[in-house]
């Protein structure tokens, strides 16, 4: 696996170590809680996914494709949707904690990327198609939501897990408390499941375009479908069976390790991708 | 009767039962996890991995589960219905709650009215208000959102037993040039002819059309297609272009390109005079590969390879591209009654046009035209999948973007301006999106929260 140095791979670099450092400054707000602080993170994920955009520009106007072939260019896809997600999300003042894990997850997708293979392949002809980039767009929304949504989990299991105890977290004081992290996380429930529903619907078309089946259970779509049935049974816990605080977290973390499953074994695969094609192209 | 009417009473209810539907969900997420992805990661094949994961146990949850989330939401359709209607009790029920939220304002309080309810409005909310009282509601008809994506469950149901009903599929192999008609089992190489003929004729498809062309394009001298799409024509409409991820529509059938390969024209003389001559769809593809036939009424067989884009340096063939730019055809004939190992009748390469002679026999490839491998699909139950994929997601984003909210002020008048109490209701929001109501009002009436500090806030107080 090498990295060629192609001018968006460079760039993609640069985007990444802007996030880490956005990363790292938006951590240390957290301890010294300043608004200066809080001003230069938002600075560093701008100016980040502005270099990233650029690079993706560069790699689309010489593959003829958006990024969607390949773990590196889907790492930069991924991070460049997280990115555009923290940026949103930093704008609203009690969900800006769960841009700390978008962003972190961002810094990893590209990390990721670049040791993987950055030859500028063109797309094979199963995966030229508008309602692929749909699909895939769709799918780094999804996950950007499922991200926000498992960090907002976690500070609801801290947040329990300092009930419990009668002890503080010290790097979580500035971090909403806990009937905050439970709303959040139930709210983020939904939106996960929306996402997660949008792509298993796009997806569900695209397998009907290539292979006149819309679900060919591939092991990805399995773990799709399992993602989505967890998500459902934590909504449907939370509406009628009164769940909350930290039972609907760890159940909802449950359904993200399969989205993780999912999206690693999709695109972020270092061998042939699961989403069985069984084509020559 | 009363007794059977109990049982009936009992059963609808297990069907219809919240409890059993957090079960199923449960059940079909662990079978999956437990027992369909870890054939996958062992490498088991994945048409058998389907057969598992389709097999009779997952069928039978799925089903469960579709007809247990209907008859949920059929259950439940009154009460989801009323949610949706006004309520003047939830107003008085917001009110008369200890968890108001208070806030004081310098402004009298038709000013602080006015203020509140164009806030409200702002924000997307329908507004009522009088100098004392402000009612704003959001997302009224948001539980529609639930009917419609349960409702697709339904429509999801329906699909797969018209599915059941009228699938088919097939493969047909044509030669630029040829005619297809679905309705006729000959058309097809897949199913095999023993299985087609278990196939009921009324099954098959009536679409019927001609290939006009295949176009393949190569990247550079890679086996990556760039390009794979077919033209084909019928039933008087003017020709359609269908590629791998582009299927047409023709009659019953979908039709898509699966494949490739080149079909050589051969003309073959024999020592009598007799000439054959036609297209043989053969599997030369790719470059090198040799597919075999035998001359009819001869003990001659023919190995066959073609190098679409070939060279020929010293004794070597060299294959430049993939594309059919200039052709070269290696032969090989020998008689099948004498032993393998012996010399061949012919050995050799032919440009088109070009004839090879061996004992009276005459061989030559005048052209080359391309072969399309088309997949042919009957399903009556797509345009259901369809309907249950719109149904379900324009439900869930009416789920999601249009959560019910209720907000209601009260205003009173204070000596030197008004005292506000804010209450708000909202799904899967309560204490905390009900102070960031407050907040918002209490912004927009310039006045502030008695008492609490926000803990949205609250660590950023000191900054």
């Amino acid at each position: 696996m090498t990295a060629e140095l192609l001018p968006e791979v460079a760039l993609t670099a640069l985007a990444g170590v802007l996030y880490a450092a956005a990363w790292c400054v938006d951590f240390a707000w957290l301890v010294r809680q300043s608004s200066r602080l809080r001003l230069l993170v938002t600075a560093l994920v701008a100016a980040g996914l502005a270099v990233q955009s650029v690079a993706i520009a560069i790699r689309w106007q010489h593959t003829g494709h958006p990024p969607v072939m390949g773990t590196f260019e889907n790492g930069m896809a991924c991070a460049w949707f997280l990115a555009l997600g923290t940026l949103a999300l930093r704008r609203a003042l009690e969900w800006r904690f769960a841009a700390q894990g978008t962003l972190l997850a961002g810094v990893i997708a590209i990390a990721w990327g670049l040791t993987h293979v950055t030859t500028r392949f063109p797309l094979t002809i199963s995966e030229r198609s508008l309602w692929v980039e749909l699909h895939a767009g769709v799918a780094w929304l999804a996950f950007f939501a499922g991200t926000a949504a498992a960090w907002a989990c976690a500070l609801s299991v801290v947040r329990a897990w300092e009930a419990r105890t009668g002890r503080a977290v010290r790097v979580a004081r500035a971090l909403p408390g806990r009937d905050w992290a439970n709303e959040m996380a139930a709210q983020s429930l939904l939106y996960s499941f929306a996402g997660v529903s949008a792509v298993i619907a796009t997806g569900a078309w695209y397998s009907w375009l290539l292979f006149g089946q819309t679900w060919r259970w591939d092991l990805v779509e399995v773990i799709a479908l399992f993602t989505w049935l967890v998500l459902g049974l934590a909504i449907h816990a939370r509406l009628f069976f009164g769940w909350r605080g930290f039972r609907l977290a760890i159940l909802y973390l449950f359904a993200y390790l399969g989205m993780i499953w999912m999206y690693w074994l999709l695109v972020l695969t270092p061998f042939v991708t699961y989403h069985y094609f069984e084509l020559p192209f | 009767m009363s007794r059977v009417g109990g049982l009936a009473r009992r059963v609808w209810d297990l069907i219809s039962s919240r409890r059993l539907s957090m079960w199923l969900m449960l059940a079909l997420a662990l079978g999956y996890l437990v027992w369909v992805a870890p054939f996958q990661v062992y490498g088991v094949p994945a048409e058998r991995v389907r057969n598992i994961a389709s097999g009779p146990v997952f069928e039978a949850l799925g089903w469960a589960l579709l007809v247990n989330a209907v008859a949920c939401v059929a259950r439940n359709i009154p009460r989801v219905v009323k949610r949706s209607s006004a309520s003047s009790g939830a107003v008085e029920r917001l009110l008369s709650g200890s968890q108001a939220v208070g806030v004081t304002s310098p402004l009298e309080p038709s000013r602080a009215s006015r203020l509140a309810a164009r806030r409200l409005r702002w924000r997307g909310y329908a507004v009522r208000s009088t100098e004392n009282l402000v009612v704003a509601r959001f997302g009224r008809y948001s539980s529609a959102g639930t009917i419609l994506s349960h409702a697709a469950l339904a429509l999801l149901a329906v699909s797969f037993i018209v599915t059941g009903q009228g699938h088919f599929r097939g493969k047909a192999v044509l030669v630029e040039g040829e005619m297809f008609d679905g309705s006729i089992r000959e058309s097809y190489v897949e199913p095999n002819v023993d299985e087609m003929l278990r196939i009921p004729e009324s099954l098959l498809p009536e679409a019927t059309f001609e290939l006009l062309t295949v176009t393949p394009e190569f990247w550079r001298d890679v086996q990556l297609f760039t390009r794979l799409d077919a033209r084909i024509s019928g039933g008087g409409e003017r020709s359609r272009i269908i590629a791998v991820n582009r299927p047409a529509q023709v009659g019953e059938a979908s039709v898509a390109i699966d494949g490739f390969g080149y079909a050589p024209e051969l003309r073959i003389a024999g020592p009598e005079g007799e000439v054959m001559s036609g297209f043989a769809k053969m599997q030369v593809f790719p470059p090198g590969s040799i597919d075999r036939f035998e001359i009819p009424e001869s003990p001659y067989q023919i190995e066959m390879r073609i190098f679409p884009d070939a060279t020929v340096s010293g004794a070597e063939i060299v294959n430049r591209t993939f594309n059919l730019d200039d052709p070269l055809i290696s032969l090989r004939v020998r008689d099948v009654t004498l032993d393998e190992s012996g010399i061949p009748a012919y050995e050799g390469a032919l440009r088109l046009g070009e004839v090879a002679e061996f004992f009276g026999y005459t061989v030559s490839v005048p052209s080359i035209r391309y072969y399309a491998e088309l997949r042919i699909v009957r399903d009556p139950g797509v345009p259901w999948f369809i309907a249950a994929l719109v149904c379900g997601l324009a439900g869930l984003f009416v789920r999601v973007a249009m959560r019910q909210r209720l907000v209601v002020v009260e205003i009173v008048a204070t000596g030197g301006g008004s005292e506000l109490r804010v209450a708000a209701q909202a799904e899967l929001w309560r204490t905390a999106w009900r102070e960031k109501v407050a907040d918002g009002v209490a912004r927009s009436v310039g006045g502030r929260r008695a008492g609490d500090d926000d803990p949205a806030t609250g660590g950023e107080a000191g900054s």
